[in-house]
């Protein structure tokens, strides 16, 4: 430390400079001398709590213990297109964009929340532990990564900061200077929304139910809760008192959380009116519309992203991946190869660039690209490659390449149902007809959501003559993708059968 | 993520070991000396002071001016602050603020150095007490933009305003626990603040000039000691807010890194505040124009000319990705990469150099200047597929092969059985044993001696027929085995002292085969059905995988049955067509001639008849004592055999033995393509022959049926007698026995009977299953050769006529029939479906199962097929 500075100025500059560590260092040295320097005090609480900040205004992944323990009443069965977990209004994409994991259609982005359940909220406990690592990647806890991230930080400071059980939160809510800067270190740090709540409770009450931010926070800790009903009349409150953004990002999460998109979306569509030029409102519209299958209000949401903020890679990956699944190879392969100039190197961008060369009949480009993806892949996406390399397999008629790509990819991600399907298909190609049910089973039972392997399933019982077996699974296939035009002709061939017999 | 770089024109790296504050650096025209270029002037930490001219060579003579000043730098800003003598306005100096203190210089360039002056210096605080700097503004307060004076905030949000060379007044800003940054808005002639509560505040520089403020005094510093002091935290307000009041607050939500006036629409002033997520833009009277999410980072902000449009400003946010965002209004409109890519701006300009308008100069956190324009160069350039070496495909596909033959391998159905696996031949000699060594069955054995089958030895004493047969035992893998254990699975007519083998260990690889001897006997009381003997070795491989190896013994003819002179009783006979020349018989059957002694061989082969007839004589004898027979004879003329004997299940053995026999002898002979079809040439099967087998066995189980509930109820009675005898016997008052010991001994006895009876009964069933059996293979193999049935036919019939007789094979039998009857054999318009009744019932007679027989054999014979394709 610089000789004749003042620490507690050093701190404040370098928390500026956002040097987190060795501004908590400085104010840590400060607090050991004069342990109640408030403005030390609030300096270092401050550092912590934006060394842990967590961007809130995403959706957060879902832990297994949000599911089981989520008792939020949900309409078991929404009517479509007013939930989430039955979103689609329109089957039309239906067979020819892949669903993620939990069965919903695949975005170009991957962003947090997506690949999970909730608002996803037909999702059972059973499939929150698949996934590369079942139930490790999401803590166990209601508060899911928050509280890891919380602690890995008190390690840093050595030992608790603020004793928060010890806190007169009454005296600290009179002085709010300090309480603003204790709520986010209880919200953020210390990951205490109980007590958080408390303090902000007493603040509110303090500035006489008028100050938005109070309400905000209140709204926050509510959400944090699980009480996401409270939570919505705060941020209600707090909007009417001054409208902003990030408050609007708030309840829109809350309204998610509820699984009810529509009014979500309507809230979202009346702030995107106050602010017109902020593209994360727009994003979140875009996002909805992505969740509720509708492509085309969300591809244009996520035209007006780019006119606004033209390097949006999310709007940008998902205007790709819409343009690819609506048969225009060639615009994503320009939107991927922006991406690409932009500095972004993974592998799922590489591979998508494989998937569009090779669809837009730039064969010489597909196959470098996919070994580029191998290249960058871990083991966690290098299944997906290996399962797009299949795909371009059987495209180009190369089946044992398909069926070693297959296997590779089911070798690595043992839970890709997709290509246990296509497996399947090719098995009965090679009139390996245990071994396809095999297949067809496994992807069944993998990816329940799917009605690819249900179909193909009740064909091949069909033929094999299992009748009753055929019209069980044709019928599911029709639950998920009632106007699937060869399960409608195969389940009345198997009617006209079993009625014959009786 | 940015699409473009930002590309250095010029960059220098300050000391690293430094550091610097946002504020600590400022682009400006300091000195004439080139009045189109500004000079970047940084102050460090250590206290530093630089100057540096960017030209277009980078040279260490862009390094005008470097100065330690002996006492950190906080901040660096350059305005009118050097007064001068006459009523001119002030000239350009540079205010340098330390902890401590305030200095102004003037850069003195009439030398060919650069040196610093100092105009004049002011201890903060009063007397230079209690006063830490924090940061500091400028601008011409009290709405007169000719004097620049320069207001310094401390550490605890007091601001003291200097008028050039002169201490104007000290004020304290009230809910300020920590300094936010400052700003002076010329138009509000205000000072625009933020706040510990989240509040940009707007302080009106009248109102803090007239404002009252005790602070200097020595008990208020006392008093403000106390604040801070834990004893009193229910004392938090300041006296001096009462008196200092913002003329509006506007809460933001969020920390403010920084706060700048700029004119964003070109048509008013805006206060633009950057948070640490949101950038704001507030009107005059501090309500929020708009706000922006930016959803990154923030370090710092500033504002530059629009070129577009003159008058507005454009905005140039620096983000902790080391980006700069370029916002023109809410529109990003460029988004360009600092060069180095693992720091960040902490402070950004933008001015313009002689080189070119609008040059960005960036101070990264790691120290390094720059001044960098908006190339379009592409941020990863080059980040294409990387080539790998040549490839030479001929290796490719090599290896290609390769693995594919691997995979295919893999793939494929047929499992590839381990190499380590016991093998097993053996040997069974052409003769049987001598039997002149006694053989005594001791050791457990004695109950082989019965039915063993005798044989004079030469010595005229009584052998034991015998035969011993030599199993090799090889194991392929490497090492040895411990405990493999060898089962022979036996007919009924053979036997031999132990059916399990032990073998403690086997040497495996090359060495020599282990050869086991075992000695087979012939059994005297049944008559054979079949003459193979399976051998069974099981083992452990090292991972502890049971695994069996197989083979069979099949023994010689002569160990069941012996030639004797021909006979000629023919009750039952049949003919067997061949379509090829006749094979004479003592050729056909030359081991059975080889083991005949002289005198045999020349009672059987009186006169060279051998050749047309042979008589088989079995083991076992009828009831008469008589051995059965069976007898060969072959027609001269064309291929006809006939077999014939007295005791129809005698046929079965010599039959099937001659039509093996004939099918060898061809297939040796002429190859499998020889054509031999073998007939049978009756115009009937010998069906009533086949029932009455079948009704001897069924009356025998029936007998065995009776005899049973008889020995029951013998038994009951026994019992019941013992225990009336036994309640007399113990009580004290016996009633007399009345007989009861009589009939007591009379029961016993006649338990004895019957259960002697039902022996005899059980034997009885033994050799009727053992005709039967013969019987049924007999019929079988008519009914093969008569309708020249398919071998999957054949095995479909046999399975259901089972020649393998159990104890329930009556009712088995029936319902198999009945099951070919509705299945494979069924009339085409008859229901196929139908439940069997599946209960093993003994039936009262044999008459369903006789017609159920006939009715499989009619429909055989109208030409129906038994397998399913």
């Amino acid at each position: 430390m610089p000789s004749q500075i003042d620490p507690t100025w050093l701190a404040l500059s370098r928390l500026r400079r956002r040097r987190f560590t060795s501004c908590i260092s400085v104010c840590t040295s400060i607090l050991s001398t004069s342990p109640y320097d408030k403005a030390v005090w609030s300096l270092k609480s401050q550092a912590l709590s934006l060394e842990a900040y967590t961007d809130e205004t995403e959706m957060e992944e879902e832990g297994v213990g949000e599911i089981l323990l989520d008792d939020n009443a949900v309409a078991t069965l929404p009517r479509p297109g007013t939930s989430l977990s039955a979103p689609r209004v329109n089957t039309s994409s239906m067979g020819i964009r892949p669903l993620s994991s939990s069965g919903r259609p695949s975005t170009g982005f991957s962003r947090p929340g997506s690949s999970s359940i909730r608002p996803m909220s037909g999702m059972t406990v059973d499939a929150a532990f698949k996934g590369p690592k079942p139930g490790t990647a999401r803590p166990m806890t209601t508060l899911g990564r928050e509280v890891r991230l919380g602690t890995a930080s008190m390690e840093n400071s050595g030992g608790k900061f603020i004793e928060v059980d010890k806190l007169d939160l009454r005296k600290y809510a009179g002085r709010p200077d300090l309480a603003v800067v204790l709520v986010d270190y209880l919200l953020q740090v210390e990951v205490n929304p109980r007590k958080a709540l408390e303090l902000c409770s007493e603040a509110t009450q303090k500035a006489n139910y008028k100050s938005w931010f109070w309400k905000r926070k209140l709204g926050q800790c509510y959400y944090k809760l699980g009480l996401y009903r409270d939570a919505e009349k705060q941020l209600r409150s707090s909007l009417k008192d001054t409208p902003m953004i990030m408050t609007y990002f708030d309840l829109t999460k809350v309204y998610l959380k509820l699984d009810i998109p529509n009014t979500a979306l309507s809230l979202l569509l009346s702030a995107g009116e106050q602010f017109p030029m902020e593209p994360r409102i727009l994003l979140g519209i875009a996002r909805i519309y992505d969740m509720l299958g509708d492509i085309e209000n969300s591809s244009a949401a996520y035209k007006k992203v780019l006119q606004i903020d033209a390097s949006s890679v999310e709007a940008i990956s998902c205007l790709a991946s819409n343009s690819f699944y609506t048969d225009n190879p060639e615009i994503s392969l320009r939107y991927y190869r922006r991406l690409l100039q932009m500095g972004l190197s993974s592998t799922e961008l590489w591979s998508n660039l494989g998937l569009s060369c090779f669809h837009s009949s730039q064969f010489d480009m597909a196959l470098s690209c996919f070994s580029k993806a191998l290249q960058l892949s871990n083991e966690t996406n290098e299944g997906d490659v290996w399962y797009n390399i299949g795909l371009t397999g059987v495209s180009i008629g190369d089946l044992a390449l398909a069926y070693q790509a297959f296997k590779v990819a089911v070798s690595i991600d043992k839970n890709c149902a997709e290509a246990y399907a296509n497996l399947g298909v090719l098995d009965l190609r090679k009139n390996d007809w245990e071994s396809a049910q095999a297949m067809f089973e496994q992807a069944k039972s993998l990816a329940p959501f799917l009605f690819e392997p249900l179909y193909n399933l009740a064909l091949l019982q069909w033929k094999r003559g299992n009748l009753e077996g055929a019209y069980e699974n044709v019928k599911e296939s029709l639950i998920i993708y009632p106007d699937h035009e060869e399960s409608l002709a195969l389940k009345k061939e198997l009617m006209g059968s079993l009625m014959g017999l009786r | 993520m940015s699409l473009f770089k930002a590309k250095d024109y010029w960059s220098t790296s300050l000391s690293a070991s430094d550091e610097y504050d946002s504020c600590g650096i400022t682009v400006a025209h300091l000195t004439t000396l080139d009045p189109e270029q500004p000079q970047i002037i940084t102050g460090s930490f250590e206290g530093v002071l630089r100057l540096h001219l960017p030209s277009e060579e980078a040279s260490p003579r862009d390094l005008l001016l470097e100065e330690d000043l002996g006492s950190p730098i906080l901040s660096v800003k350059v305005g009118n602050f050097v007064p001068t003598n006459t009523s001119d306005p002030p000239t350009v100096g540079l205010a340098v603020l330390h902890p401590k203190r305030l200095v102004v210089y003037k850069v003195d360039n009439s030398t060919p150095t650069l040196s610093l002056n100092k105009c004049y210096e002011h201890q903060l605080g009063v007397h230079g007490k209690h006063f830490t700097a924090a940061n500091m503004c400028s601008g011409g307060f009290g709405s007169d933009p000719s004097r620049e004076q320069i207001c310094v905030q401390s550490l605890d949000s007091r601001i003291q305003i200097f008028d050039l060379d002169v201490l104007s007044f000290t004020r304290r800003l009230p809910n300020a626990l920590l300094p936010g940054p400052i700003v002076y808005h010329e138009k509000l002639d205000s000072f625009i603040t933020f706040n510990s509560l989240l509040d940009v505040e707007c302080y009106s520089f009248s109102v803090l000039a007239s404002a009252q403020d005790t602070l200097d005094s020595d008990d208020e510093e006392d008093k403000l000691k106390n604040l801070k002091s834990p004893n009193h935290p229910s004392n938090t307000s300041v006296s001096a807010s009462k008196k200092v009041q913002a003329s509006w607050a506007t809460n933001l939500g969020e920390s403010i890194v920084e706060i700048k006036i700029g004119s964003l629409e070109g048509v008013s002033k805006d206060i633009v505040c950057l948070g640490t997520k949101c950038i704001f833009a507030l009107n005059d009277l501090g309500s929020i124009k708009w706000s922006k999410f930016l959803g990154y980072d923030t370090i710092g902000f500033t504002l530059f000319d629009n070129p577009k449009n003159p008058g507005s400003n454009n905005i140039i946010v620096s983000g902790a990705d080391g980006n700069l965002n370029v916002y023109r209004s809410q529109r990003l409109i460029w988004k360009a990469k600092l060069s180095d890519p693992n720091s960040f701006s902490i402070a950004t300009f933008v001015n313009d150099f002689d080189c070119c308008k609008g040059m960005i100069t960036t101070l990264s956190d790691d120290c390094r200047l720059s001044v960098s324009y908006l190339g379009t160069e592409s941020e990863k350039e080059g980040q294409v597929v990387k080539e790998g070496k040549e490839i030479n495909y001929d290796d490719v596909d090599e290896e290609h092969r390769k693995l594919l033959g691997i995979i295919r391998a893999s793939q494929s159905d047929t499992r590839i059985e381990p190499r380590e696996k016991i093998i097993m031949r053996t040997q069974v000699p052409k003769r049987l044993d001598e039997p002149d060594q006694v053989h005594t069955f001791d050791g457990g054995f004695e109950h082989l001696a019965d039915s063993a089958v005798r044989m004079p030895c030469i010595d005229g004493s009584e052998g034991v027929l015998r035969i011993t047969a030599k199993l090799f035992l090889t194991y392929t893998g490497t090492g040895g085995l411990k405990d493999v254990t060898v089962t022979l699975n036996l007919p009924d007519s053979v036997m031999t002292k132990d059916t399990c083998i032990k073998i403690d260990k086997l040497k495996g690889g090359s060495a020599t085969p282990m050869i086991i001897d075992i000695v087979f006997f012939a059994n005297a009381s049944v008559l054979p059905t079949v003459d193979t003997v399976g051998v069974t070795a099981m083992f452990f491989t090292a991972s502890g995988e049971p695994r069996t190896g197989t083979a069979s013994i099949k023994l010689p003819l002569f160990f069941f049955c012996r030639l004797q002179p021909a006979t000629k009783e023919p009750t039952f006979k049949f003919k067997l067509d061949t379509n090829k020349q006749p094979i004479m018989l003592a050729g056909l059957f030359d081991d059975m001639m080889d083991v005949l002694t002289d005198d045999e061989r020349s009672a059987v082969d009186a006169s060279g008849t051998a050749n047309y007839v042979l008589t088989f004589r079995y083991w076992i004898a009828d009831p008469n004592g008589v051995p059965y027979n069976a007898t060969v004879l072959l027609s001269k003329t064309s291929g006809r055999y006939r077999v014939q004997s007295h005791h129809m299940p005698s046929l079965w053995f010599i039959s099937s033995s001659l039509c093996s026999r004939l099918e060898s002898y061809f297939l040796a002979s002429e190859g499998p393509d020889s054509g031999l079809e073998l007939t049978y040439n009756e115009p009937h099967l010998p069906l009533q022959d086949f029932y009455n087998c079948i009704d001897s066995h069924f009356i025998s189980r029936q007998n065995l049926v009776h005899l049973l509930s008889l020995q029951n109820d013998c038994a009951h009675q026994f019992r019941t007698i013992q225990k009336r005898l036994l309640l007399r016997f113990k009580d004290r008052n016996a009633v007399p026995l009345n007989q009861l010991d009589v009939l007591l001994s009379e029961t016993y006895h006649r338990l004895l009977e019957i259960s002697s009876q039902v022996e005899s009964a059980q034997w009885t069933i033994t050799s009727t299953s053992n005709s039967l059996s013969c019987t049924t293979h007999l019929i079988l193999l008519f009914i093969k050769l008569r309708y020249n049935l398919l071998p999957s036919s054949f095995t479909v019939l046999s399975s259901h006529l089972s020649p393998h007789i159990s104890s329930t094979w009556e009712e088995s039998t029936d319902l198999n029939m009945m099951t070919l009857l509705r299945t494979v054999l069924a009339k085409k318009n008859q229901d196929q479906t139908g439940n069997l009744n599946n209960n093993l019932v003994m039936q009262k007679d044999t008459n369903k199962l006789k017609k159920h027989i006939s009715i499989v054999v009619d429909r055989i014979h109208k030409g129906a097929s038994l397998s399913a394709d």
